[in-house]
């Protein structure tokens, strides 16, 4: 049957089941604050470039560490940073740079940890023991100790390299949880009968194995988009990356090792105002995280799917 | 009762074959992971051999007595290619030696051995407190089954889980050190006192590790009580329970003595698993409070391009990973027969 439906009906399914997804994810309190929260942040990434950028020409001693204030323009409604240019543009020029260096970061991770997790779990023997030796090896070494030497090797590194910094060797914790929920589904009747069936392992892997590894990959995929945040600010932190005031932990290590800006009042604020705005967005990823696990339970699908049918013919 | 206690510790060969086979897995995990991290930390850019000889050159040193001393001085052979201070480095090892800090002037062993403590010393508090006030407050909170309760348990965990270690770190050295003078600012111990057992020293100590220990403890603290909350919640379900419940057993004694204790096992791992995990992660709190710890050491030496002390410091926090590993995966194993026999 499926053969037989037009594009523009299939576009139709599309936007349906991502109306249910929304509607499940924001079903609970938890769910709505952190999915707004990160809608907003992906928007305002997405329409950075429309604001001015907060380069050299926007430094200047008069504004460094101004209190919020509408007084040189606009732009200092949230003050001005420790060089003078105007907190707001740096937070949403950051947002950009952080949902750059996440969302490359995620990929990795989550690309890397389902293929190797998915290969060691189904395919089982030798395979199975050498690539859960690597997982347990890469478990051994912190995660942040290796993002250091790695951000070391790659100097001068922007967004993407910083974000395969961060993705390219932190996927060991997923790929063992996938590879041991793919071991406990591979005995499971309907694979055992798709076997039977004699179809392909390509098709059991995603028909049968890849619907019990979503919550898996969506959570996980949160998580490394918050690693990003946390580990570029971190490593910029420590003075580690390039100096440039869109990544907020350039700022915060302006703010505590160049300027002892905490001593004084004033100098506090613009580094209150950091902790305050990241530790807002990261909390609303980690919201949305926790709400996904509702999109993948099928009973809460059909369920909402139900509801949503019951509404549109009461209309 | 007593049966069940002998059959705990009395180690037959099957056990000892175990152990033994987990003994030789950790250690290859150690050989490659140490392997791993040695081949990434030599590719960090940067020469101390130049730079010293250099130094020695712009001094007025003759070409050939400079290289010699530069060499020396840089703990290794310039012409020694990756490989060959790869090997080296291994032999050295498994002669007890670590190598050559170039930043301290001193040989990698002692650095790290005085720099450890510090670190274990904040791991082991904070995770400690943590793990038993979490896992207390946790059965407490599944016992009652609040509403208010699990809000205010999630939202506590969201936080803490959010915000990040350094800004937590930041924000009380802000309030409580800057603002308010409870605590000092930095270091491991004030000027004035002089290491040793003395109660000045120890109670500087206290004082001075104080916010270092309660970062990491409130960082910890909620994801063990919701943890245990969890745990306990899904074994009130089962029906050993129920047929205690049936019995009339007390709400208290249901509590700690039926759920508890059940409980313990798989938190009581996770636990083993987190010493070691924390040892890595004290890089910040270390930095921003001075304590001069082995995260601390980490970043001055990679920083420097101190080679032969990163691999160090690696060296340490890889093996004290493995170590909770290995401790978590036999005290399982002795207590979880069904484990043993795989």
């Amino acid at each position: 049957m499926s053969k037989q439906r037009s594009l523009s009906e299939r576009f139709k399914d599309l936007l349906t089941s991502l109306y249910v997804s929304v509607k499940l994810i924001t079903s609970t309190t938890q769910g709505k604050i952190g999915f707004t929260i990160f809608m907003t942040v992906v928007i305002i990434a997405l329409i950075a470039p429309i604001f001015p950028y907060p380069g050299p020409s926007w430094q200047n001693t008069l504004y460094e560490g101004e209190l919020p204030s509408t007084k040189p323009n606009m732009w200092y409604i949230l003050g001005g940073d420790y060089l003078g240019s105007p907190m707001l543009l740096d937070i949403i020029w950051g947002l950009q740079y952080f949902m750059i260096v996440g969302l490359i970061a995620a990929i990795l991770t989550v690309g890397i940890g389902v293929l190797l997790g998915l290969l060691a779990g189904y395919l089982g023997g030798w395979v199975d023991m050498a690539l859960n030796f690597v997982f347990n090896i890469l478990l051994t070494i912190p995660s942040f100790a290796l993002w250091l030497i790695l951000a070391i090797i790659f100097r001068n590194a922007g967004p993407v390299t910083l974000g395969f910094i961060l993705g390219i060797l932190s996927w060991a914790g997923l790929a063992r949880a996938i590879r041991s929920v793919a071991i406990a589904n591979k005995a499971k009747d309907f694979v055992e009968a798709s076997r039977a069936l004699g179809l392909s392992s390509w098709s059991i892997i995603s028909n049968d194995i890849m619907p019990a590894i979503m919550p898996y990959v969506f959570m996980n995929f949160m998580l490394a988009l918050n690693g990003g945040i946390y580990g570029s600010m971190g490593l910029a932190f420590l003075g580690i990356l390039p100096y440039t005031t869109i990544n907020w932990g350039v700022l915060v290590n302006v703010a505590i090792f160049q300027q002892a800006s905490v001593y004084t009042w004033k100098g506090t604020v613009p580094l209150l105002i950091i902790m305050v705005i990241s530790t807002i967005i990261l909390m609303g990823f980690i919201f949305t995280a926790n709400a996904s696990d509702r999109l993948f339970d099928p009973q809460k699908r059909k369920e909402a799917e139900n509801m949503i049918a019951a509404s549109r013919s009461r209309k | 009762m007593l049966k069940s206690f002998e059959t705990l510790y009395i180690m037959d060969t099957q056990n000892l074959i175990w152990i033994a086979k987990k003994v030789i897995y950790l250690f290859l995990e150690l050989f490659f992971a140490i392997t791993l991290s040695f081949f990434l930390i030599l590719a960090m850019p940067g020469n101390p051999y130049i730079i010293i000889l250099q130094g020695l050159l712009r001094s007025g040193m003759p070409e050939l007595q400079a290289e010699a001393e530069a060499a020396a001085l840089a703990g290794y052979n310039p012409s020694e290619g990756v490989l060959g201070r790869y090997f080296t480095w291994i032999v050295n090892f498994f002669h007890g030696n670590l190598g050559y800090s170039v930043v301290y002037a001193s040989r990698v062993s002692p650095v790290v051995a005085a720099a450890a403590p510090w670190t274990i010393i904040i791991v082991l508090v904070s995770l400690t407190l943590a793990f038993v006030t979490g896992f207390f407050l946790g059965l407490v909170a599944a016992s009652t089954s609040s509403k208010a309760l699990d809000a205010v348990i999630s939202g506590l965990m969201s936080f803490f889980q959010s915000i990040p270690n350094y800004m937590l770190a930041l924000l009380l050295l802000i309030v409580l050190a800057v603002d308010l003078h409870w605590f000092p600012l930095s270091g491991a111990y004030g000027l004035g006192v002089s290491p040793g057992l003395n109660f000045a020293y120890i109670s500087s100590v206290a004082w001075h590790l104080a916010l270092p220990i309660l970062t990491f403890y409130l960082m910890l603290f909620p994801g063990w009580m919701f943890g245990t909350r969890a745990i306990a919640t899904s074994l009130m379900k089962e029906d050993f329970i129920m047929v205690a419940k049936a019995r009339g057993v007390s709400g208290n004694r249901m509590t700690f003595s039926y759920v508890g204790r059940n409980a313990l096992l798989p938190q009581f791992t996770s636990l083993m698993y987190s010493y070691g995990l924390l040892f890595g992660s004290s890089i910040f709190i270390e930095t921003i409070f001075d304590v001069p710890g082995l995260g601390y050491l980490l970043t001055t030496a990679a920083g420097a391009r101190d080679y032969e002390l990163t691999i160090g410091a690696f060296l340490i926090i890889i093996v004290a990973v493995i170590i909770g590993n290995f401790v978590a995966d036999v005290g399982y194993g002795l207590i979880d027969p069904r484990v043993r026999g795989k």
